[in-house]
């Protein structure tokens, strides 16, 4: 059994303190469900205990555990539903211009429903972007794709949950710039 | 670089983030010092940043979560290793298992209530212990039932002979993606090897997992776990335990 200790001295209590918050908020962007998402927390950790003590780079800690939470919910998908491959066209990831107005209309639930609606493929590094102070290297380590890829994947990704949020907000919540430039 | 460009970059940038040391994110950066548009552009780019990272924060985490992790872990550390025979049946069983799972990636019909989804869930569960899944504790089935009543949970639950003369270990009542699903838990004695044998019962209306297996029970390995399967009138029933389809058997007839 993997004592889950440390370098900087923290044990497996205070592992799971500083990880199952972000963890679990993650794994709720992803499976969308209290259920699921508390599942693979728990999975996580329980792997972690099993398992972590192959960790040899400490400071990797964090990403191991994304990229484990990562992996179990893919296992999970997969038992369920293959997903269909999404192709965008270039076009598809330019910006649409959204307001922080149109954002605070919308309460916490209704934009996680909606970063459930971006294409699949998308998803997973477009939650760490908002969600992690992971850096770019770090979130390619998670997601195990190429650093180029994220950066991809963000871009088209956030090109729809902003026009998502932009069809969605109420029309009071403010205008976009291009509606502003047009008038 | 122009202003284009550097919109391009910067639509990547995070405020607070470490970002800005990148050197092409640097040098958009200045860029928009220079550009009296793009400053307004970026400027909103980071309040919208901002705003959406705020509410995907804010999601609640389950307050029971970190307990249950922690406790969990504490009843694995109790587990005790397989020693090397088994280590070779369990590999045997693990390529049943690998065959078994790619059938169901390509015969799972696209439902979030699907049977396996039910049972594995269960299953691992119990595997990582969760003792707060047990919210109540008695020796006597009688008071698990009550105790299931008191929650306006069903109580005609159809099990053997075997299973019912079993003392109990608790109980809890709860639910799997809003439906209710009762889990009793019962005290088979110990192994050969000294180590408790518990016995996990769930229960779930069968409508909800339509694709549930039958009367006949059916056998499914889920990490250390076997389980076994069956419906009988409008209830569907999981047997979770360590052991093997002839321990499990000994408690259907």
């Amino acid at each position: 059994m993997h004592d889950g200790r440390m370098p900087d001295g923290l044990d497996f209590e205070g592992l799971v303190s500083r990880y199952y918050g972000p963890l679990y908020q993650f794994a709720y962007s992803l499976a969308g469900t209290e259920a699921d998402a508390s599942d693979l927390t728990q999975q996580t950790f329980y792997i972690w205990a099993t398992k972590g003590h192959q960790l040899r780079d400490s400071a990797k800690v964090k990403t191991w555990l994304f990229t484990t939470l990562h992996r179990e919910f893919l296992n999970m998908r997969r038992r369920v539903v293959r997903f269909p491959h999404h192709e965008l066209s270039e076009m598809d990831h330019e910006l649409p211009t959204i307001s922080p107005a149109m954002v605070n209309s919308l309460d916490a639930a209704k934009v996680v429903k909606l970063l459930g609606e971006v294409a699949e493929p998308y998803q997973a590094a477009l939650t760490l972007f908002y969600l992690e102070d992971c850096s770019y290297k770090e979130i390619a380590e998670i997601l195990g794709i190429p650093l180029g890829t994220v950066q991809s994947r963000i871009s088209r990704g956030m090109a729809q949950l902003q026009q998502l949020i932009l069809d969605t907000a109420p029309p009071s919540a403010g205008t976009s710039r291009k509606e502003e430039t047009r008038g | 670089m122009d202003s284009r460009q550097a919109r391009e970059i910067l639509a990547l940038y995070r405020p607070g983030s470490a970002d800005a040391a990148d050197p092409r994110m640097a040098e958009a950066l200045d860029q928009v010092k220079l550009d009296p548009e793009l400053a307004a552009w970026f400027q909103e780019h980071c309040a919208v940043y901002t705003a959406i990272r705020a509410k995907l924060k804010a999601v609640p985490v389950p307050p029971g979560l970190k307990r249950e992790i922690i406790v969990g872990r504490a009843d694995h550390a109790r587990i005790i290793p397989l020693p090397g025979p088994a280590k070779i049946l369990l590999a045997a069983a693990a390529v049943v298992l690998l065959t078994t799972l790619v059938w169901f990636t390509f015969n799972t019909p696209p439902s979030e209530n699907t049977f396996a989804r039910f049972r594995d869930r269960m299953a691992r569960s119990v595997q990582r212990s969760n003792v707060p899944y047990m919210k109540m504790y008695s020796t006597n089935q009688t008071d698990v039932l009550a105790y299931f009543t008191a929650n306006q949970r069903p109580t005609d639950f159809a099990l053997s002979k075997a299973l019912q003369q079993l003392p109990a270990e608790g109980g809890s009542a709860f639910t799997w993606n809003n439906h209710p699903v009762e889990m009793l838990c019962l005290n088979a004695g110990t192994d050969a090897s000294g180590q408790r044998n518990d016995l996990w019962v769930f229960v779930m209306d069968k409508k909800v997992v339509p694709d549930a297996p039958g009367a006949s029970p059916q056998f499914f390995q889920v990490g250390n776990l076997m389980t076994a399967s069956w419906t009988v009138g409008d209830k569907t029933y999981v047997l979770a335990a360590r052991g093997n389809t002839e321990d499990l058997k000994k408690y259907l007839d």
